[in-house]
């Protein structure tokens, strides 16, 4: 039982990654906490159902246009809540509040529209399962975890290796120094937003597809374990969230499993509590200086 | 200086609204006697998370209105019905309660859907004498809030016992296991199922929970149901939750008998789970085959307005109101009246089962049992759990 719960635990965490990327990665360039992350997850996710219902079955077709759809959206977060914030030089809790209305308005909107039945969700990443020992493997649960693998890396390659990565940590400096160095802020900005979304489209649909169904509960459901995710391995740091994301997920699992099922979050909680007791800024995370 | 002065009259607009909706509600605090029409509240959710159950309700309730209506409401009064909307938060059902009691024009108030929110509204409506039925709440300390609540559900722990001993005899089962939400209810149902399984000599395997609504992700109960290896499964979660255990189960290679709650009793969870939702049993309150010419009113009505089935959040709420129109029809709007009428009600055949209020207001109701096959809820004509006396 304990490989299951094992292997278990590191699918789930592998969804929980997904999504801590995406707010670890705003957190990097704005030193704020975007909220609306989860809501672009669950409007990914609904996009494709919607999208694959209207094209009758052209999933591939479906998934582009839901993932542009959702960078776009990641976009008008920051167009519409925040950059007017910004410009007024207006405190960091606004804008976290302001994320915090989005996500509302998001959630309410796909609520009113689609309705609050669950959905069944496209099967497309279930090419059968395998056994290890007496545990049992599915191909989605070993797609989620390489396709969270693939895209950790590859954005942390973006932030560390290339221009653009440089300037979006110039950005995340300080904003007026990278404006005179001939930045372009805005665009890194809402380039980071439309990432963003992106990658929480990319999550939406994958634990779509690995839960086979989708509700309107499933923004906040994982918008709690994936912050504790991003903070536990640092907030700011991409492999900080893939291994946030991972730890999360097992201490669920083996804690629900061998203490009780009852207590599963609060064991999870517990050591994220544990954790920032001996290392404040995360596992992965650097101590930052707060410069308003 | 301008801005200021908008501002002010912002302030102002907004202060004459206040006032006018305070002074405008205690206008209408009028005595009933003269209205030309009866006034019934319902409270459910309307919007947010559990918006298609309270949905459910309100087009039930307008369907039943406008029939009362259209054939010359009750003695020549009309029906009004005014929906409330909680979103199945227990905070904004008591606020809602408040409103009601605030008006006091309301003949009697139908709702609220979960038994958290009922109960937080109860005292409320119990205080200020407003006769109050709860389609859905089944926790036994609703209806004895007072004489004034009622509700259509069985009391959870005896509706429990009834099906957990059905369970163990009909699959001749030594080995049993639970699967709940972590809820009022879904507390109350692990506790009779355990009291049920001690009185008979059946050993509880496994007793798993998790967070409604929240926890997506069954894979560790479910590894943990599997290695206790019961016989059979009852599930007591919502549909919703529902959609995600039973293919988990599946996935994980649990290949167990499965009795569920009749929460499973919508045709949205074999549209979403397919074919892994064949084989499971559900007891339910109402017969699908043996009914009522209610039954057959609604079950048309409500898919020519909504297009979908109908279920127990319909047929609750068709006879909740039914049982309001009776009232009104025998006894008129005095609302003492109508709750020593409802305390009355023997043997009532409604489309969510034969019914008698026992003396707190809960029901007790035979039980008949579904099975899911092909794709459509069968029901077995053979089983039928009798009420007791």
């Amino acid at each position: 039982m304990f490989l299951q719960q094992l292997l278990n635990g590191i699918a789930l965490g592998s969804t929980y990654a997904l999504v801590a990327i995406g707010y670890s990665l705003v957190f990097g360039v704005l030193r704020i906490i975007n909220f609306a992350n989860g809501s672009l997850y669950m409007l990914g996710a609904y996009l494709v159902f919607v999208l694959y219902s209207a094209m009758n079955g052209q999933l591939v077709l479906a998934i582009l246009f839901a993932l542009l759809a959702t960078a776009a959206a990641g976009f008008l977060v920051d167009f519409v809540g925040l950059r007017k914030l910004r410009r007024d030089n207006a405190p960091r809790m606004s804008g976290l509040i302001s994320t915090m209305g989005i996500a509302t308005i998001i959630e309410n909107v796909i609520q009113i529209w689609i309705g609050t039945e669950t959905k069944q969700f496209p099967d497309f990443l279930n090419f059968g399962s395998f056994q290890i020992g007496s545990a049992i493997v599915t191909s989605t649960q070993i797609c989620i975890f390489f396709i969270s693998l693939f895209l950790m890396a590859a954005f942390s390659l973006l932030v560390y290796k290339t221009k653009i990565g440089k300037a979006m940590r110039a950005v995340s400096q300080n904003m007026t120094t990278a404006r005179l160095m001939g930045i372009n802020v805005k665009l890194v900005i809402s380039g980071t937003f439309m990432v963003s979304g992106f990658l929480a489209a990319v999550a939406g649909t994958m634990v779509g597809a690995y839960y086979r169904a989708i509700d309107t509960l499933m923004s906040s459901s994982v918008g709690m374990k994936t912050f504790a995710a991003a903070v536990l391995g640092g907030v700011g740091s991409l492999p900080g969230a893939m291994v946030g994301g991972l730890l999360v997920g097992v201490a669920e699992s083996i804690g629900g499993s061998y203490i009780s099922s009852g207590y599963r979050d609060a064991i999870a909680f517990a050591i994220l509590i544990l954790v920032l007791l001996i290392k404040p800024s995360g596992i992965f995370g650097k101590k930052i200086v707060e410069k308003m | 200086m301008k801005k200021h002065w908008g501002k002010k009259i912002v302030c102002l607009a907004m202060t004459l609204a206040l006032m006018g909706g305070v002074l405008g509600g205690c206008g209408k605090d009028s005595s009933q006697e003269e209205s030309d029409t009866y006034r019934i509240a319902m409270v459910g959710p309307l919007t947010g998370a559990g918006a298609q159950y309270g949905q459910a309700y309100q087009a039930t309730l307008e369907i039943l209105r406008d029939k009362v209506n259209e054939e010359g409401g009750i003695d020549g009064k009309q029906l009004e019905i005014d929906f409330f909307d909680d979103k199945q938060d227990p905070k904004e059902t008591l606020n809602v309660a408040n409103k009601i009691v605030a008006d006091g024009g309301y003949v009697g108030v139908i709702g609220s859907q979960t038994s958290s929110c009922s109960m937080s509204a109860a005292p409320v409506l119990e205080k200020a004498g407003i006769p109050m039925i709860s389609p859905q709440a089944s926790h036994a300390d609703f209806t004895k809030t007072g004489d004034y609540i009622f509700s259509l559900q069985m009391p959870n722990a005896y509706e429990q016992r009834k099906q957990v001993e059905w369970m163990i005899d009909f699959f001749d089962a030594e080995k049993i296991a639970i699967i709940y939400s972590n809820d009022d209810w879904g507390a109350q149902c692990v506790a009779a199922t355990t009291a049920t399984a001690e009185a008979q000599g059946v050993e509880l395997v496994a007793a798993e929970t998790f967070i409604p609504g929240q926890t997506k992700d069954f894979s560790t109960i479910v590894t943990k149901v599997k290695e206790a290896d019961p016989d059979v499964i009852y599930l007591a979660v919502l549909y919703t939750d529902g959609c995600l255990l039973v293919p988990q189960m599946k996935q994980l290679g649990l290949d167990c008998q499965l009795v569920s709650a009749n929460t499973l009793y919508k045709q949205e969870f074999i549209d979403v789970v397919g074919e892994d939702a064949e084989g499971i049993y559900i007891p339910n309150p109402f017969s699908t085959v043996d009914y009522t010419e209610d039954y057959e009113f609604i079950q048309k009505a409500y898919n020519e307005k909504t297009g979908n089935t109908i279920d127990p959040y319909v047929t609750c709420s068709y006879d909740a109101l039914s049982l309001f129109i009776d009232a009104l029809t025998e006894v008129g709007g005095d609302r003492e009246a109508i709750k020593d009428y409802l305390m009355g009600v023997k043997n009532y055949e409604g489309c969510s089962g034969t019914f008698t209020f026992d003396e707190d207001g809960g029901t007790m109701k035979a039980i008949y049992m579904l099975h899911i096959e092909n794709g459509q809820f069968v029901e077995q004509p053979d089983i039928v759990i009798e009420p007791e006396e």
